[in-house]
């Protein structure tokens, strides 16, 4: 059994996630379109069967995951269905296929004797380097929901029309300016606007030129 | 067998989850359940033709009649609502999306696993028609 206190996520750079991500978008057509339909994406390109189950998200926390052996994806069936959560949920759909991509082989072969020693294993995993995991899933997810071509063209749009009604300081303008431009394209990509400032600044798009 | 034939029909009709479940008024929980084997079918056939019409199934054709022969069988299979526990060992999951982004902690986890080995009824469960 690994021990999980020694635990290490994967390096695996920016642009290899980002590659990732890019490879998924060629292979599969869906992935062309934007808003990128990923529940399809998962059902019918990947093959990889939605389960739903209750009280996942009001008893443990968890609104997704992706069973071991990374042949399901596990949802909670209130964010499943919740119109107004739909944003999030897409978002956690594209976050588990960050997982699928890139960790499928990270815990290859581990198996547990008991629910204690899951448990355990779970929680001795280092926060940190369980945090570098979740990163790069997260990055995956971004990217891919968020293709930058299209980013940067919405971007330019949103930043031409806040020009013309005078607004011209993007420099000084701190976070308020980034909050209002991804408030007003996030709809196009069918995220939240937190995602799409983090999109923004991730690929390096601001402050506009 | 039933459950995994009605999953591949729906996907080979790309019919999403979502989707079927808001068209036709199921319970999401309840008819992944019919999908992955954990709830047996129906036995009123009126119900089961009804089911075979949502799925895109064309009436006396070949999925119609493996539609109805699984769903006779499973009739006769107990439903697997609780996994052994080796069933869950295998299935217990390393990565989650959480509210916080965070790990979830002892007793989130203790609850998830007793949710999937199926010996908890979640809170806030409904019984709703399938």
């Amino acid at each position: 059994m690994l021990d999980p206190k020694r635990f290490k996520a994967p390096y695996i750079q920016r642009d290899a996630i980002w590659a990732n991500a890019e490879a998924v978008r060629r292979k599969y057509p869906r992935a062309q379109r934007i808003p990128v339909d990923v529940v399809a994406l998962a059902e019918f390109d990947l093959k990889l069967p939605i389960e739903v189950e209750i009280g996942l998200r009001d008893q443990c926390s968890v609104e997704a995951f992706l069973l071991r052996d990374f042949t399901k994806l596990r949802l909670d069936r209130d964010a499943f269905m919740d119109e107004r959560r739909q944003a999030r949920l897409r978002f956690s759909v594209a976050h588990e296929l960050g997982h699928f991509f890139l960790h499928s082989g990270i815990f290859k072969g581990l198996a547990f004797a008991s629910v204690d020693e899951w448990v355990n294993f779970i929680k001795l995993v280092p926060d940190k380097e369980y945090g570098w995991i979740e990163f790069q899933a997260y990055e995956f997810a971004g990217r891919l929901l968020v293709p930058p071509t299209e980013l940067s063209k919405q971007l330019k749009g949103a930043v031409k029309k806040a020009e013309a009604a005078g607004f011209t300081d993007w420099d000084k303008s701190g976070e308020a300016a980034i909050a209002y431009i991804a408030a007003g394209i996030c709809e196009a990509f069918e995220v939240s606007d937190a995602v799409i400032s983090k999109r923004i600044r991730s690929e390096g798009l601001w402050p506009p030129r | 067998m039933f459950g995994e034939f009605v999953r591949n029909i729906r996907i080979k009709n790309e019919i999403g989850l979502r989707q079927f479940c808001l068209d036709h008024k199921h319970d999401p929980s309840n008819w992944s359940k019919i999908e992955r084997g954990e709830l047996p079918p129906p036995s009123d056939d009126a119900i089961l033709g009804k089911w075979a019409l949502q799925l895109g199934i064309k009436k006396d054709s070949k999925d119609w009649y493996t539609f109805f022969d699984l769903a006779a069988v499973s009739k006769g299979e107990l439903p697997t609502y609780v996994k052994s526990n080796a069933e869950l060992l295998r299935e217990l999951p390393v990565f989650f999306r959480t509210l916080s982004g965070q790990k979830p902690n002892e007793m989130e986890l203790r609850r998830l696993a007793k949710l999937l080995k199926g010996t908890t009824k979640p809170k806030n469960a409904r019984s709703k028609k399938i």
